[in-house]
């Protein structure tokens, strides 16, 4: 358990480089999948640095345990389909005219900020 | 929404915004988990309203003083559940053991238990309710609620403990006690020799003295032991700063010199009170604290209580005076004054000692108290060397109005200097 508490800090700077590498990658040119892969590292890596920072002095290891296997799943089930999505997706090039794009943008805006009230 | 939670919305906006700017496609899959990462938090968003949770909370007294506060709250919805508990701590008790706040990962029926150990001083401590914050299990959307958990504790001062103390007032009260009263009578201490009276019990009989006195009878005299009125004064004008305990303008240590006083007269009257006592208090402070002669369990529950509520004020003239003052300490009563000498000091203890009382100055030494913080620098030295003056002058003219003082440094223990200042003075009483 002490070692699966520590595991967050451990696992933020390898998830960090992982970003860059994947970001390096990820040129122009390059497949969708790699961008969303490093997006997705380097969101996990500051989440978990985040989530170690706040871990109190004196844990209750079996809570913690917990905390930590709720976090890290829910990680996964957040970051993971945007990284299939992008894989599955990355391939299509629909030719949007722009002002279409701002118009899906501006959706895309309003129906977060709505589903966050 | 969390502040991680407006962060990851911010970057997801930024991405796309950078997407339609240099209109390439990569920025936007960049945003691509960071959105789906949105969409199920959005998804598993708790709602304040749907929130189903009881809260319950236990105070005890733990030996030692300590106060141990646990709150339980029951998650009793039908999703898992991410849950921040925070409880405010009443202020003056620092936190000994445990937090006050932390997360739990609930899942339904399960209880959240919060725990953690109080060290209070004195006061009333209360709780109204507990912050619960649910969110999701990425922190990024978050409800808050505050749950009822009213919860009270009056913790009443007690003071180091103090040896019996060697009272020897003018005056002492018809009822038996621990003082002699240099009367004649039944006790333990030899007194005198008088002529046998009809009615003397034959055991006290002093046979010596018959066989050197034939045909008279004599019977042995016990010295009276009697209770006396006992009043504590706990003046606390001028402490409001100092009482702070750090910050601008407060010098002094944790709790604050008021604190140091507060202890001592508590553990006077608990002294006093333990002989037998009649004891009266008068506080001096932000609010006037009277509790008028008394005796027993009950009457220590009254002192106990208004030295709880006891509060610092600057300073200004003590109002208490005439007869009000006499009720309060009767006529013959030894007065503990506890001063830390305000600048009417003197007048305040020529009123307590009209109408033949006995008063006892119990100084504690503030200047000593603050004197690391406040004697930096050439200014501070200076300013420290200026106090020290001062409350020796005012030391001075109290001890020349033949009034015992103790010139209490709060680190040093109470007793020996308390008895050391009611000891006799050649010739007489303290």
């Amino acid at each position: 358990v002490r070692r699966a508490l520590r595991l967050p800090a451990a696992l933020a700077p390898l998830l960090a480089v992982a970003a860059v590498g994947l970001a390096l990658a990820g040129r122009p040119g390059a497949l969708a999948w790699t961008w969303a892969a490093a997006s997705a590292a380097a969101v996990a890596a500051w989440d978990l640095a985040r989530l170690a920072a706040g871990a109190p002095d004196d844990p209750e290891p079996a809570r913690e345990a917990r905390l930590l296997a709720v976090h890290l799943r829910a990680l996964a089930v957040g970051l993971l389909p945007g990284v299939a999505l992008a894989a599955a997706l990355g391939g299509l090039r629909l030719p949007l005219p722009l002002l279409a794009v701002l118009a899906l943008g501006l959706v895309a805006a309003a129906a977060l900020e709505r589903a966050a009230r | 929404v969390t502040g991680r939670g407006a962060a990851l919305l911010a970057v997801v906006l930024a991405l796309l915004l950078a997407a339609l700017a240099a209109r390439r496609a990569e920025p936007a899959w960049m945003a691509a988990p960071l959105l789906t990462a949105l969409a199920a938090a959005v998804a598993r968003a708790p709602d304040a309203a749907g929130l189903r949770l009881t809260a319950a909370r236990r105070v005890q007294r733990q030996p030692g003083g300590e106060v141990e506060v646990t709150v339980t709250v029951r998650h009793a919805g039908a999703t898992p559940l991410l849950l921040r508990l925070e409880d405010a701590v009443p202020a003056g008790a620092p936190l000994a053991a445990g937090a006050a706040a932390g997360r739990w990962a609930l899942r339904p029926g399960e209880d959240a238990e919060l725990r953690y150990t109080l060290r209070p001083t004195r006061g009333r401590l209360v709780w109204s309710g507990v912050r619960a914050t649910a969110s999701d299990p990425l922190e990024l959307l978050a409800a808050a609620v505050v749950l009822a958990a009213p919860g009270e504790l009056q913790v009443l001062p007690e003071g180091p403990r103090l040896r019996p103390l060697p009272l020897r007032p003018v005056r002492t009260l018809p009822s038996p006690g621990s003082i002699p009263a240099r009367v004649g009578g039944s006790g333990t201490e030899f007194h005198g020799v008088r002529e046998y009276q009809v009615g003397d019990a034959l055991r006290w009989l002093d046979w010596r003295r018959m066989a050197r006195h034939p045909g008279q009878a004599f019977t042995k005299e016990f010295e009276q032991e009697q209770i006396a009125d006992v009043g504590v004064v706990l003046d606390g004008r001028g402490l409001a700063q100092l009482a702070e305990g750090g910050g601008e303008g407060g010098r002094v240590e944790d709790a604050g010199v008021f604190e140091h006083a507060v202890q001592a007269a508590a553990a006077l009257a608990v002294a006093c009170l333990r002989q037998g006592n009649r004891v009266s208090l008068l506080v001096l402070g932000a609010a006037e604290g009277r509790v008028y002669p008394g005796a027993g369990r009950v009457q220590l529950r009254r002192i106990q209580a208004c030295l709880a509520e006891a509060r610092p004020s600057a300073f200004g003239p003590a109002q208490a005076a005439g007869p009000s003052l006499a009720r309060l300490f009767p006529a013959g009563a030894i007065v503990f004054a506890v001063t830390a000498l305000a600048a009417d000091a003197t007048s305040l203890l020529l009123r307590l000692r009209s109408g033949g009382r006995q008063v006892v100055v119990v100084s504690p030494d503030l200047v000593e108290l603050g004197a690391p913080a406040r004697g930096e620098g050439e200014v501070g030295a200076l300013a420290l060397r200026a106090a020290r003056v001062e409350r020796q002058l005012r030391l001075r003219a109290i001890a020349q109005l033949r009034m015992p003082v103790v010139d209490w440094k709060v680190d040093q223990a109470l007793d020996p200097l308390v008895r050391a200042a009611l000891r006799p003075a050649r010739g007489g009483r303290p």
